[in-house]
Parts: C-alpha cells; structure tokens; sequence
C-alpha cells in the first residue's frame, strides 16, 4: 500500500512538472530593458501589475475624497506652520485676531459689532484697561500688527528670521505636513500589526492605506524629500503601504506576516517614530 | 570533501563584492546580480502565475525592489533566500489583486469529478492535476510548487514564506494529501 502511495506521488510530481510549465528561454533583455526603464523613470513607483476593478463610482468617491485630504493636509500644514512660527505673540493678541471687525469713526471710538457680543467680553475681559477709553489709536496700531503676523508665515523667528533664505521659510509648512504625515502613518501601521482583524477593518484599512500612500507620493515630489534621510524614509513607507493597499479583504495571517516582514526588515516603524518629534506635533 | 565549504565560502565573498559594486552604483554588477538570478525568479513566477506576462511583472517588480533595498540586506541569509523572499511576496500579492487564478479555480469537489471514465489517459490526468493544484489554498499550492515542481529545500521555503522548515514539511504534507484526495478515482483505475 505504501508503495502504491509513493508510486502514485511519484506519478503525480512527474504530471505537475506540466503545470504552467515556464518557457525554456528566459526574456531576460526583455525584462532588463523594463527594469532599467522603470527604475530611471522614478523606479519608486511599484509597477502597475494589473488595475484592480472598481467600481466607476467608487473611484470617483476615491478621488474626490483624496483630494479632500489631499487640501485639508496641506491646509492643516500651513495653518499649523503659522501657528507654530509665529513669533510669541502676547495672549491679547490672539484674542484680538478673532474680534469682530471695528468700525472707527473719524476721531471718534470704536464701534463694536453687536452680533458678537463674545469677542467684546473676552476683550473687556483680557484688557479692562481699555474700557472706557478711545480705541481708535489702538485699532489703527493693532491692524499693522496682525497684518505683518499674517504675512510671517513660517518664520521662526522675526528677527533671527530676516536674514534668512526665503527658502527655509517654505520649507516648514512642508515639514509640518511630513510629521503630520508620519504621525499617521505609524497610526496605521500599528493598527495593521494588531491582532484583532476582521474583514471589515480589511477593508477601512485598505482606503485609510490608499489615502496615505497618494500623500506620500505627494510628499516625495515635494521640499519636504529634499532630505535624504526622510525621502528615504518616505519611500520606504511607500512601498509598505503600497503592499497594505494590494492586500485582499481577509488576507490570511500570512499574507500580513509578508508586509509585517516588510516592515520588519527596513526598521520602518523605528525610523517613523524617530522621525516624528516628540511633543505637540505628535498626533496633530 | 572539503572543496564544497571552500567554494560556498569563494561564493559568499564573490557575493558580498558583487553587492558592495552594486550599491555602489555600478550598472554591470547589477545586470550580473540580475542574470545570476532571474532566471530561477521567473520561474518560480510563471509557475505561480500561469502567465508570461504576470510573471513578467512579478520579475521585474521583485529585482526594482531589490535593488531599492540592497543596501539593507544584512547578509543574514544568501541572496538567493533574500530575492527568492522578495519574489514570493511580490508574486503572492500581486495574485491576490489580480485574481487571474480565480479564473482556473474548480472547487476540489468538482476536480474529484471530472470525466471519472477516462482515467487511465494521461492529458486528463495532467488536466484534473492542475485543476486540483489549482483549488489548493495558496499556502500548500505556494509549498508544493516550489518543492515538488521547482525543486527548492524546505530551508529555501521556509526563508522565503518566513515560516519555519518544519511548517513547510506539513504544509507539503497536507498539500499531498489533498491532491491524493482529489484524484483518488483516478488512482483507483491506475491500481487496477
């Protein structure tokens, strides 16, 4: 009997060496002209195997809703840049920002508007001192101000910042955008290496994937991959998240274990986590 | 006896130089890494694929990748396992999205069944052979390709699948086993 087993086994192994059986010459120049093409024409890009099917107005959605993130990102990125560049302005200031817009009359006070009665107590609040007296010298002063402030941006440091390059000034929003960018993307990458899965996280985990590898492609093509060590970075993230995208809804335990090893092997959740300051700019 | 150690040890130095060239830059030392290997790479992706074209891809895909992260190979494996690692992944994953192996899926159950009369020939044999190697789940099909049908060790398996040789063993096992089942008609008409 069992040597009836192995001559069936035997008989089968022989069959198999049929199936899809390879062809005897290998198109080795074919596939090197490929290669070399691709790897010149910005070889980052994994190569585009095969479209998945989708849905038309499930790409379209897809799109839309990348390009939504794509200008909250972005937006997010310079507002923070603002923010956190601005020089120390005092607490006033703030609050000043957000008042209601005054109306001076010539020589005369200040006119506030009356559907904002917030902005008038938190200044009566802040500044008592100036109740009660002529605010159109402090308005006229105040204006400039804030103008110059919004003109700042990204600018460390007034005065430290006047010298400087113009270039450094436009480089921070990008770098803003990047940690952001960082912060989330080991948010997925540490969901994905959790245990509990089911299909449909599969499936949220795929887009939320898609979303971020298109602003890392973004981020690769901007000043923010003018550093080498981060491009580097970025790169690696893309191809991680490119093998989280091709993962099919309920990828077997081994299926993960290949883009766990991905991940494992280029030290990426190390480097995103080295990458990504400590403080507030985490999990902005 | 003692020329085997001698030559591996010539070829893991020869290796170490070729990559040193490599990440270096050095066109010629990438194209010889490339010959040394493709033609095993591609193997393995066309039997995996069943297509020229896919298996194209999954080659091309697999050494734009290794060349991306050659500087990060460790030495801890040959660069064979190394490659061989990344060729699986790119193959598996690429399969799974392309679905192409959807196409020839019969459920075993239906590969049991098929045209039972004419057993003894040996086309349908290899026909109802691949419908079965095809309704394997991908873990035993993936083992039993490459050790059965490409020739690779268990040690090779194990380093590329990430798992442990053992696993590759009862994986084949198993494997085996549900082939036997599904072609068990046909074994009886052979033993008679």
């Amino acid at each position: 009997m069992t040597n009836d087993n192995d001559k069936f086994e035997e008989i089968i192994r022989s069959a198999a060496q049929d199936y899809n059986r390879p062809p005897v010459n290998v198109p080795r120049d074919e596939m090197w002209t490929a290669i070399e093409a691709a790897r010149t024409d910005r070889a980052r890009r994994p190569l585009h195997i095969v479209p998945p099917a989708r849905q038309p107005r499930f790409t379209r959605y897809t799109w839309m809703g990348l390009a939504a993130a794509a200008v909250l990102l972005i937006a997010t990125g310079v507002g923070i840049g603002r923010w956190s560049n601005s020089p120390s302005a005092p607490p006033r200031v703030a609050n000043e920002n957000q008042k209601p817009p005054t109306t001076v009359p010539p020589g005369g006070e200040a006119i506030h508007s009356p559907q904002e009665p917030e902005a008038s107590t938190q200044v009566a609040a802040t500044e008592p001192e100036v109740i009660g007296t002529p605010r159109s010298s402090q308005s006229v002063e105040r204006v400039p101000h804030i103008a110059q402030r919004g003109t700042q941006v990204a600018v460390t440091a007034p005065s430290a910042a006047r010298g400087a390059p113009d270039a450094a000034a436009s480089a921070v929003p990008y770098q803003v955008a990047t940690i952001r960018h960082l912060s989330n993307a080991e948010a997925l990458l540490t969901a994905f290496r959790s245990d509990s899965r089911d299909a449909k996280l599969d499936a949220s985990m795929s887009i939320w994937a898609r979303d971020l590898l298109s602003n890392t492609r973004l981020l690769l093509d901007s000043p923010a991959a003018d550093d080498p060590t981060r491009a580097k970075l970025l790169g690696d993230l893309e191809l991680v998240l490119a093998e989280i995208v091709q993962l099919a809804p309920n990828a077997t335990a081994q299926d993960r274990g290949l883009v766990e090893g991905s991940i494992r092997n280029g030290n990426v959740m190390t480097r995103l986590r080295s990458a990504i300051p400590a403080g507030q700019t985490r999990g902005l | 006896m003692s020329a085997l150690p001698v030559i591996d040890i010539r070829g893991r130095l020869d290796e170490r130089d070729l990559i040193a060239r490599v990440i270096n830059g050095d066109a010629r030392a990438q194209r010889e890494l490339y010959d040394n290997h493709v033609d095993r790479v591609y193997r393995l992706a066309y039997r995996l694929a069943g297509e020229d074209e896919l298996a194209r891809d999954f080659t091309q895909l697999t050494f734009i990748r290794a060349f991306e992260r050659i500087a990060e190979f460790r030495h801890d494996s040959s660069l064979s396992t190394w490659l061989h690692a990344i060729g699986v992944s790119v193959a598996l994953n690429g399969l799974r999205t392309v679905k192409k192996n959807r196409l020839r899926n019969v459920p075993l159950e239906e590969a049991t069944g098929l045209r039972s009369g004419a057993a003894a020939a040996e086309p349908d044999l290899k026909a109802r052979l691949a419908a079965a190697i095809d309704s394997l789940s991908e873990k035993y099909r993936t083992v039993f390709l490459m050790h059965d049908v490409e020739g690779y060790t268990h040690d090779e398996i194990g380093a590329a699948l990430g798992i442990p040789a053992g696993t590759s063993k009862t994986r084949l096992f198993q494997g085996r086993a549900k082939l036997r089942e599904a072609l068990a008609d046909f074994r009886e008409e052979w033993a008679t």
